[in-house]
């Protein structure tokens, strides 16, 4: 059985079946959750790090140069120069060929 | 506070002027991609544009810009009136209804879509990458007609529920870093077409330009995307006593959080670079999508009151 009516405080209202439903009172009640998390602070504080950590992670390049003199057995010096980028930066190639010229003209003066 | 119908009555005017503008961008850099000469050298010829590289010089005299260049060119200063236009469109909401103008779908796919295509402006300065216009474009403008058609929302003040200053941080963080995330979904999608054969759609830029990009607009929206999960988590806790609920919204942002670092992992592994993490930040984009259309509209849970 539906039925729809607005009813004010002691209306009734009879449904087809027969069935009446009556408005008797309103009880008025209220829900309170309180809640009380002490580690909110600590929450707050890592979850700025978290933020901060992964902005330098992401934007710090990390690249790697190796460079190794061996002395020769004619007197020279044999210089070999690697290079491994960490992350993810594109355009080390061309960097690590700068260095690499960069660290080979030291050894000229 | 009532709402101030005279000015709603402008940001709708703006924004329906914003999507025209969009439209005939959409055009002229379609008609650019259609007309422009494929690059004559192979490798990376798009890197060196605009610098005299020897052997590439078009017939045309200097001086002269060809004609797909000039209506490329339009193209990008439309698309810079139609932002301009969808921020004034914005301002106006927020002015009549006298709040931040993110507070229901159609705000917030307002809001994302002009992130997104200011991402895009952004990029076109750096990268030479002006004919992907329409690639781009497209997406953000269905986006826009489904939000101003369909989820349309008249100007009004939010549900109680709402008012807070965390809706002016929290949805305005994840909706920009949404709309930045939606290029790297795009740029993805074209490198796959393109990845591995030079010779395939030698209209497009190199695979390595896009893989670039990707990168580079996935490392700045995913900080950003970081920050606006842990406002909800921090408004969450205000509201309803708890950080977080696996709500539903909550469980696929947490998901694409996890897809979006998966892409920064790959990235950096021998193996998955290149297609594999391609493939991920396209996951990430189709799940970006799911998140804004069915969690918003299907799914009931604590954040779709913030849909229609």
């Amino acid at each position: 059985m539906v039925a729809r009516k607005n009813l004010a405080l002691g209306e009734e209202i009879a449904l087809d079946d027969g069935t009446k439903v009556r408005f008797d009172s309103v009880n008025d009640w209220v829900s309170l959750q309180v809640s009380h998390d002490p580690t909110q602070g600590y929450v707050l504080v890592f979850a700025i790090l978290i933020i901060l950590g992964l902005g330098v992670s992401l934007t710090v390049k990390r690249r790697r140069v190796w460079v190794r003199a061996t002395p020769q057995d004619d007197g020279r010096t044999l210089v070999e120069v690697g290079g491994l980028a960490r992350t993810d930066q594109a355009g080390y190639g061309e960097e690590f060929t700068r260095l690499a010229r960069a660290v080979l003209n030291e050894e000229k003066s | 506070m009532p709402v101030n119908e005279t000015l709603a009555t402008y940001s709708d005017w703006l924004y329906r002027s914003a999507l025209g503008v969009y439209l005939f961008a959409i055009l002229f850099y379609a008609v650019e991609q259609a007309f422009a000469h494929a690059p004559r050298r192979k490798t990376e010829a798009f890197v060196g544009a605009g610098a005299p590289v020897p052997g590439i010089l078009t017939d045309e005299p200097k001086s002269e810009l060809s004609r797909s260049e000039r209506i490329g060119r339009m193209g990008a200063a439309l698309t810079v009136l139609g932002a301009l236009l969808h921020l004034g469109s914005l301002v106006m909401r927020g002015l009549s209804a006298g709040r931040a103008p993110w507070g229901n779908m159609y705000e917030y796919m307002s809001l994302l879509c002009l992130a997104a295509v200011v991402t895009w402006i952004v990029l076109m300065a750096k990268f030479p990458i002006r004919r992907l216009g329409a690639f781009v474009l497209t997406p953000i403008l269905i986006l826009l007609f489904l939000g101003g058609t369909v989820l349309y929302a008249e100007s009004a003040p939010v549900q109680p529920a709402l008012r807070s200053y965390w809706l002016v941080i929290h949805v305005s963080v994840i909706s920009i870093s949404s709309g930045v995330l939606l290029i790297p979904g795009v740029t993805s999608i074209l490198y796959l077409l393109k990845d591995g054969k030079a010779d395939r759609f030698p209209k497009l830029p190199s695979a390595d330009v896009l893989d670039r990009m990707s990168y580079r607009t996935t490392v700045l929206a995913f900080p950003l995307f970081t920050a606006g999960i842990i406002c909800g988590a921090i408004w969450a806790e205000a509201a309803w006593g708890r950080f977080w609920g696996w709500d539903p919204k909550e469980t696929v942002a947490f998901v694409s959080w996890v897809v979006y670092a998966a892409y920064l992992h790959a990235r950096a592994t021998a193996g998955w670079r290149g297609r594999g993490a391609a493939w991920i930040n396209v996951v990430g984009f189709a799940l970006n999508v799911f998140n804004l259309f069915f969690i918003n509209l299907v799914t009931s849970g604590l954040h779709s009151y913030a849909g229609l």
